[in-house]
């Protein structure tokens, strides 16, 4: 069991991290769709710079900002999940429904983050661009499958273990 | 399930109890309680085994199938 408190240590700490960063990033979003100014700022999303005062650059923050929420999100839930498994509930209803909201969390979040990455390269630099690595958005639509996979998986074992403990 | 327990009726016919048979067989009341319920998913053999030497009866005695009505 130390290898999960390490792991929830570990989480822990990325959490309180970044928890000063979300109330900005949530108040970010409306402002750059509906008031901000972002020209004078220089942001850049996958080492791309817009500066541009477009319409089309502001929506792509505003996305990457809500990839950044989502899958954030789905960090807390994944708290959530270690903190059952430390009081021993592996085989849980509650856990077997939270893989599920991380996979498809950190699937829509890879989908949105794929294709704000090929729109901005495809209309600031003018090329088409399909990233396949270890960084690439494919590892974390991936990775969301994965934590699906492990819902499919803790189901079935969900009914492996009522059978077993239900045989006199 | 289509299979009938019918181990509280074989056990009011002994006029024994479950805690005794437990007791007997060597396992938790709690599990025979499941298993008079009917929500057992299986027995084992060697509880079946038990419980026939304990009561004195065959295994048709404790488990019956009925069809279930569609």
């Amino acid at each position: 069991m130390k290898k999960i408190q390490l792991l929830k240590a570990i989480v822990d700490f990325i959490w309180i991290v970044f928890i000063p960063i979300i109330p900005f990033a949530i108040i970010a979003i409306p402002f750059i769709l509906i008031v901000g100014d972002i020209g004078d700022f220089d942001i850049k999303i996958n080492g791309l710079l817009l500066a541009s005062k477009s319409i089309l650059s502001k929506v792509l923050i505003a996305v990457s900002i809500l990839t950044f929420l989502l899958t954030f999100y789905s960090l807390y839930l994944f708290r959530k999940v270690l903190a059952h498994f430390l009081r021993l509930k592996i085989f849980d209803n509650t856990v077997i429904s939270l893989f599920e909201k991380i996979g498809n969390l950190l699937i829509i979040s890879g989908v949105l983050s794929l294709i704000v990455s090929f729109v901005a390269k495809l209309y600031f630099k003018h090329k088409v661009v399909f990233e396949i690595g270890y960084n690439s958005k494919i590892m974390l639509i991936c990775l969301g499958l994965f934590f699906m996979i492990l819902s499919e998986v803790f189901k079935i074992s969900k009914a492996m273990k009522e059978e077993n403990d239900l045989t006199v | 399930m289509s299979i009938i327990v019918n181990l509280d009726v074989v056990l009011a016919k002994r006029k024994m109890r479950s805690k005794e048979l437990a007791e007997k067989i060597g396992i938790t009341s709690a599990n025979v309680s499941i298993l008079k319920s009917g929500k057992a998913k299986a027995i084992r053999f060697s509880t079946l085994d038990a419980i026939c030497k304990i009561l004195d009866c065959q295994p048709s005695d404790i488990l019956e199938y009925k069809p279930k009505k569609e």
